[in-house]
């Protein structure tokens, strides 16, 4: 049973190993040693490849679970602050390989033209995050459907919600954002409806600062000034 | 000589990353499109953190041992190699490497088991899309042919998978030859592969 050119490793014969192998089951040791036995052994390959798939389906056939929201608000943090520094430090790197660079390579830019660059990485490392580099998001729950879901990105004073899953709007009405201020409802011209897919991403337009919530609501086309029907997303800033 | 992948362009709203492909949102993430890796998150989060309370049976632990794996995925996604396997795999694998390691750091008199059943109850997810839907279909069945597995095999099978045991552990904790144990493992995993392929055979 064992592939033409593979060494005998195990007693019990090719590919006996597989199984245990799929399952994370092998010492290290064994481990190593099956990951180069397979480089030459076309059963082993073959038996791993036959059972890795039921492998992966064992991962997701426990209790599903929902994740927290703060648990996304930390990955995604880390990321963006990640993402960010590696931009910083590609623009200081480009720089530093220019200003190394051969001087009769140099010699073809102008002075101003350096200044330029040093300014634009001045710029870069001086400016603000980005809007997506230091959102906060909030997940929040969609009353529509247990199929919707939305979150809100909220980074300083912006705030963009993304739907999922929504239902269509009713024909002649649209969602309208809302603004929770101390205890009143101001409405706001963001009006939207959503694809065939239930989503849309929808800038909640002025500074949310201070705000203590996001709402939408179901409204005639055209959009109410005040609520007409209860909300469906209730986003808390605070 | 797997297929290169497409490359999006400029426009990288929520809306568009949404409709690529996982493949195609990693490739996004080679050029540091923390945007992509979102997508990505979003859509696998539930079933990673899932996992991982699963393996290490509370969910502080479990919210460590998902953070970590994620970070990790991210610094490491140039290494992630489509032809080994999908995102999604590459994800639970590693979530679940990450949470033996922790469970295997942990002292044995910490370990406690979660009551499925229970959090079943209280913490099911909503069904968030259609792929969702399918995804939850396919863990009942894979939940249904694990059940209808002998007790000798699906045991082994959750002592290494979920447990993170050795064959030699699990033979010693047992009391049986190691041959016996490799044996028990590859006809579970060949009957459950069999079982999910004809899921008309599961016993409702």
């Amino acid at each position: 049973m064992n592939g033409a050119s593979a060494p005998h490793i195990d007693p019990d014969g090719c590919p006996s190993k597989a199984a245990a192998y799929v399952l994370g089951a092998l010492p290290q040791e064994e481990l190593d040693e099956f990951e180069r036995h397979m480089d030459s052994c076309v059963v082993c390959r073959d038996a791993v490849a036959g059972m890795q798939p039921v492998a992966d389906a064992l991962a997701s056939s426990v209790t599903p679970l929902t994740s927290p929201a703060d648990l996304r608000e930390r990955v995604m943090s880390s990321v963006y602050g990640d993402a960010r520094e590696r931009t910083s430090s590609a623009h200081a790197s480009a720089v530093r390989r220019w200003a190394l660079a051969p001087l009769r390579w140099r010699s073809a830019v102008t002075v101003a033209a350096v200044a330029a660059a040093v300014t634009a990485l001045l710029v870069i490392a001086l400016t603000p995050a980005t809007t997506s580099s230091r959102a906060r998001v909030i997940r929040v729950e969609v009353t529509t459907t247990p199929r919707a879901s939305a979150v809100l990105r909220v980074s300083g004073g912006h705030a963009e919600l993304e739907v999922i899953g929504m239902p269509q709007s009713a024909p002649n009405r649209v969602y309208e954002v809302w603004i929770k201020r101390g205890g009143a409802l101001l409405p706001t011209n963001a009006l939207f409806t959503v694809t065939d897919r239930g989503s849309a991403t929808v800038a909640v337009p002025g500074d949310v600062r201070g705000a203590m919530a996001v709402l939408v609501t179901s409204e005639p086309r055209g959009g109410s000034p005040a609520p007409t029907r209860t909300p469906v997303i209730v986003a808390p800033l605070s | 000589m797997p297929k290169p992948l497409r490359f999006v362009g400029g426009d990288d709203s929520a809306e568009s990353l949404r409709l690529l492909a996982d493949e195609e949102l990693v490739a996004l993430t080679y050029r540091s499109k923390p945007a992509a890796f979102e997508v990505i998150y979003d859509r696998h989060v539930d079933a990673a953190f899932s996992l991982a309370v699963r393996i290490c049976g509370q969910r502080a632990l479990a919210e460590d041992v998902v953070q970590e794996a994620f970070l990790s995925l991210w610094r490491t996604r140039a290494r992630y190699d489509r032809t080994r396997g999908s995102v999604r795999t590459w994800i639970l694998g590693t979530v679940r490497n990450r949470a033996i390691d922790a469970i295997r750091q942990r002292s044995v008199g910490d370990r406690g088991r979660v009551d499925d059943a229970g959090l079943e109850e209280r913490l099911v997810a909503p069904e968030r899309t259609d792929l969702e839907f399918v995804r939850r279909e396919d863990a009942r069945l894979v939940r249904q042919a694990l059940d209808q597995l002998p007790d000798e095999q699906s045991r082994v099978i959750e002592l290494a998978y979920f447990g993170g045991l050795t064959h030699v552990q699990i033979a010693s904790m047992l009391d049986m030859p190691v041959g016996t144990i490799k044996g028990r493992m590859r006809l579970g995993l060949a009957k459950l592969r069999a079982t999910i392929a004809n899921p008309a055979e599961i016993a409702p």
